[in-house]
C-alpha cells in the first residue's frame, strides 16, 4: 500500500507507529553558574511513553508547566533528552549523527503558537515557502517556485501572497501559511503547539477544517498540543493528559472526556466553561500546579486530588491498562487488584500490574 | 446587598463613537454603541479581537491613549462624565469604578511589593494612614483568597503565581468598594483550572459586595457562567443585545449564531468540518457602509448594503436588541429568517 503525497513521492505504508516514544525524560539544569548554587533540576519530562500511528492525531493536553511543550520538542529532537528513546518510521531518533537529523526533520515539521513571530518579518511569504526546500535541497528554482503555488493553493491563499511580508497578514492567514511552511519538505508528523490557541473563534474553526483537510488529502499524522480540551477533542483520535512532566491518562478523545478515569482529567473537563451550563456552581480544582522541580512525593497530582487516599502521598502509581485507556491512579490500580482477588481469571489481563504487593 | 439606585442604571453609554489617529488619517473604532450596567450586574461584553470591546470600556474611564470620545455620551451615576475634568475622573476611576486588566504582570509594578501597590491606592483615593492602608490589604489579600496574607503582603509579584497575580488584581480593584468593576479578559491568561478558581472568585465577591462587572471576554463558556445580560460585538459596533441565557440558547442576528456554531463543543462530531465564519473581520480602513457582516453572512441581501438600525425585539417574552433588517417583525411573517434559522 502508498500513501498520497503532495509532489507524488509514494512511500511505503507499514502497520508499525510512525513515532514511538519510550520512557521520555527531560531535566532542564538551573542554576550552577559562576555565582549561584546548583539547584535541583526542573523535571519537564519524567518518564512518558506513547506511540502514533500513521494518519492518526494525538492531542496533547495539560496545565501550563506539566510538560506537553517540550515533549513535542523532545520528539522534533529540537532539545535533547535526558534518557529515553523515541523513534520514527523505525530510525533511533536519539542516537541519528547531524546529518541524519537533518534528513529525518524533513519529515517531521512544527506549527507556532504565534504564525507572525515565527517568520523572518524580512522575508516573502516566497522566501519563507521556499528556504525549507533549499536546506533540503528540493527541486530547481523553477520547480520550486511551482510548489509555492501549489501549497498556497492548499491552504487557500492566493498566490499574490507570495511577494508579500508576513505583517501584511491577519493571524488567520499567517497561520495558513505556518502551515503551507510546514508541509514544503512533504512530511508525515507535523507537531501543532497551540496551533489556533491565538485565533478569533470565526477563525479557528477555518483553521482547524484545514489542518483536517491536508491531514486527510496527504496522510499525515499530527502530535495536537492544546489547552483547550475540546479543541484538541475534535482533532484528535486519542488524547494524552499530562500532570507535572508524567502522563495522568490516555485514552480515545470520547471516552476520555466522556468517561475520564483520573481525577485530574475530571477536573480539567468539568473547569471548562461552558455556555450551556447558566451560573454552575462548581467546585474548581483547588490550587495551582506545583513546582516541576520538586514534585510532590507519591502520586504527584496527591497535593490537589480531591479522591485522595492512603498510598497516595507516598506510592506513585503505575500506568496501567483500564478499558481503551491507560491511567495512572492507585484507584484503578485498587480497583484492579481487587477484581483480581474476585474474580481472577476474567480478569487476568490485569494480572501483570506491578502494584499488587503494594496495594493489595 | 444594597438596593441603590435599582431602577436607574449605574452606567449608561449612549450612541458612543471612538476615534484614533494612525499616522495622518483618523480611523474608528467604536461607532455607536450603546450599552447599560445596572448595580449589582453582570454585562459580558463579547467580541473578537477589533471588534471595539476594550475600547469602549476603556472609553468610559478615557483611558484611550491617542485615541478620543468623538460622540455620544457616558453617564455614571446621573452625571455626564464624557468630558469630565481629570481630576474628576480621578476621583471616579479606583473609588467608583476599578479595572482588571487581562495580564497581571504588565499591570503590576515588578519593584514594589503588592502589599505596597495595593496600599497606594487606598492611601490616596481613601487618605488612609500607612498603618490603617497595610492592615486593609492584608484584608483584601485575605478576601481573594491568597493563603498566609500576613505573609505574602510583602512579597513582589513575581514570587506569585498566574493566578495569585490575578487574584492580587481583584483585591485592588475591589480595595476602595467600587460600585462598578471592569474586567478585561481577567481569566483569558490562565489555566482552565485556575480561570475556575477566579471566576468563582469574581462571582462570590460580586455577591458579597453588589459591584456590577462589566466582563470582556471572547469566551462564550465565560458569558454563560457569569453573565447576566450579553452584549454581542461586531467591527466596532453592537449587534446583538439580551439576556445571557437567551441569546446564547437562541440567537438572533447571523454573527452571534454563526459565532456560537463555530465553537469546539464536547459533543461536536469530530468526523465532520466544523461550521466555520467564511472570511475575516473587515478592516478599520474598509468597513462596508451598510451592515458590517455583510462580506461574510450566509443571508446577505441587497437591503444589507444600507446602514442597519437597532431592531427591538421581545424573544421569550424578553427584550432582545438585533442589529439586522431580517430580525423586525414587519419582515417576519413573509420572510423566511425562521425556516432560516432552522436551517443553520
Amino acid at each position: 500500500m502508498t500513501a498520497p503525497t503532495l509532489n507524488g513521492v509514494e512511500r511505503e505504508v507499514t502497520n508499525r507507529p510512525l513515532v514511538e516514544a519510550t520512557d521520555l525524560v527531560k531535566h532542564f539544569e538551573v542554576g550552577g553558574g559562576f555565582l549561584s548554587a546548583k539547584r535541583p533540576p526542573v523535571r519537564a519530562v519524567d518518564g512518558v511513553s506513547f506511540t502514533i500511528n500513521r494518519g492518526e492525531t494525538l492531542g496533547l493536553v495539560g496545565e501550563s508547566g506539566s510538560g506537553k511543550s517540550t515533549l513535542g520538542r523532545l520528539v522534533l529532537r529540537l532539545i535533547e533528552a535526558t534518557s529515553g528513546s523515541v523513534t520514527f518510521d523505525g530510525q533511533d531518533v536519539l542516537a541519528l549523527k547531524n546529518k541524519e537529523l537533518i534528513a529525518l526533520r524533513s519529515r517531521m515539521q512544527l506549527i507556532f503558537q504565534d504564525p507572525v513571530s515565527s517568520f523572518n518579518p524580512r522575508m516573502t511569504i516566497e522566501q519563507v515557502l521556499t528556504e525549507p526546500m533549499l536546506v533540503h535541497g528540493v527541486g530547481d528554482a523553477a520547480s520550486r517556485k511551482a510548489r509555492c503555488r501549489e501549497l498556497l493553493d492548499l491552504v487557500s491563499l492566493p498566490s499574490t501572497a507570495l511577494a508579500r511580508y508576513p505583517h501584511q497578514f491577519s493571524g488567520g492567514q499567517a497561520q495558513r501559511i505556518g502551515i503551507a511552511r510546514a508541509l514544503t519538505t512533504n512530511p508525515d508528523l507535523i507537531v501543532c503547539d497551540e496551533a489556533v490557541s491565538a485565533l478569533d473563534v470565526s477563525v479557528q474553526a477555518q483553521v482547524l477544517n484545514l489542518l483536517k483537510d491536508v491531514q486527510k488529502e496527504l496522510g499525515l499524522s499530527y502530535l495536537f498540543i492544546a489547552h483547550d480540551l475540546n479543541v484538541v477533542r475534535y482533532m484528535s483520535d486519542r488524547i494524552c493528559v499530562m500532570y507535572l512532566g508524567r502522563l495522568a491518562e490516555e485514552g480515545p478523545s470520547d471516552i476520555l472526556l466522556n468517561e475520564p478515569l483520573h481525577p485530574y482529567t475530571e477536573a480539567l473537563v468539568d473547569a471548562i466553561p461552558s455556555s450551556d451550563t447558566i451560573g454552575r456552581a462548581r467546585e474548581p480544582l483547588a490550587g495551582e500546579i506545583p513546582n516541576p522541580s520538586a514534585p510532590p512525593s507519591g502520586c504527584r497530582f496527591h497535593t490537589r486530588c480531591p479522591k485522595r487516599f492512603e498510598p497516595c502521598d507516598h506510592l506513585e502509581p503505575e500506568l496501567i491498562t483500564v478499558g481503551a485507556g491507560n491511567v495512572s491512579c492507585h484507584l484503578h490500580t485498587e480497583q484492579a487488584a481487587l477484581h483480581r482477588h474476585q474474580d481472577p481469571p476474567e480478569h487476568s489481563l490485569h494480572g501483570e500490574d506491578p502494584q499488587e504487593g503494594a496495594t493489595a | 446587598m444594597t438596593s441603590r439606585h435599582d431602577s436607574a442604571p449605574l452606567l449608561v453609554i449612549d450612541d458612543l463613537h471612538v476615534e484614533f489617529d494612525t499616522g495622518g488619517s483618523t480611523v474608528e473604532a467604536v461607532s455607536g454603541v450603546d450599552l447599560e450596567i445596572r448595580a449589582g450586574e453582570t454585562v459580558a461584553v463579547v467580541g473578537e479581537s477589533g471588534s471595539g470591546k476594550s475600547v469602549t470600556a476603556m472609553a468610559v474611564l478615557q483611558l484611550l491613549g491617542n485615541g478620543r470620545i468623538s460622540g455620544g455620551s457616558v453617564t455614571w451615576d446621573g452625571t455626564d462624565i464624557t468630558h469630565a475634568s481629570n481630576k474628576k475622573l480621578r476621583s471616579i476611576r479606583g473609588n467608583d469604578i476599578a479595572v482588571v486588566f487581562q495580564d497581571p504582570m504588565t499591570s503590576l509594578d515588578p519593584l514594589y511589593s503588592i502589599g505596597n501597590q495595593l496600599s497606594e491606592a487606598l492611601r490616596l483615593h481613601q487618605r488612609m494612614s500607612r498603618k490603617q492602608a497595610r492592615e486593609r490589604a492584608i484584608e483584601l489579600l485575605g478576601m481573594v483568597g491568597i493563603p498566609d496574607p500576613a505573609h505574602k503582603v510583602d512579597a513582589y509579584p513575581h514570587q506569585l503565581s498566574g493566578g495569585q497575580r490575578q487574584r492580587v488584581m481583584i483585591a485592588g480593584a475591589l480595595a476602595c468598594t467600587p460600585r462598578l468593576m471592569i474586567a478585561d479578559e481577567p481569566t483569558t491568561a490562565l489555566d482552565v483550572t485556575v480561570e475556575a478558581q477566579v471566576l468563582n472568585l469574581m462571582r462570590d465577591l460580586q455577591r458579597e459586595t453588589g459591584v456590577a462587572l462589566m466582563l470582556i471576554t471572547h469566551d462564550m463558556g465565560v458569558v454563560g457562567e457569569m453573565a447576566d445580560r450579553v452584549v454581542v460585538f461586531y467591527a466596532g459596533y453592537v449587534v446583538e443585545s439580551g439576556l445571557a441565557d437567551d441569546v446564547l440558547n437562541h440567537p438572533q442576528h447571523p454573527y452571534t449564531q454563526a459565532l456560537l456554531t463555530a465553537i469546539p463543543r464536547r459533543d461536536t462530531p469530530r468526523d465532520e468540518p466544523m461550521p466555520a465564519i467564511p472570511g475575516t473581520v473587515p478592516g478599520l480602513h474598509e468597513m462596508p457602509a451598510g451592515c458590517r457582516f455583510i462580506t461574510r453572512c450566509p443571508y446577505a441581501a441587497e437591503r444589507c448594503s444600507e446602514p442597519q438600525e437597532i431592531v427591538r425585539l421581545e424573544v421569550a417574552g424578553k427584550q432582545r436588541d438585533v442589529r439586522c433588517w431580517r430580525a423586525d417583525p414587519a419582515h417576519r411573517t413573509s420572510a423566511t429568517i425562521e425556516s432560516e434559522l432552522e436551517v443553520l
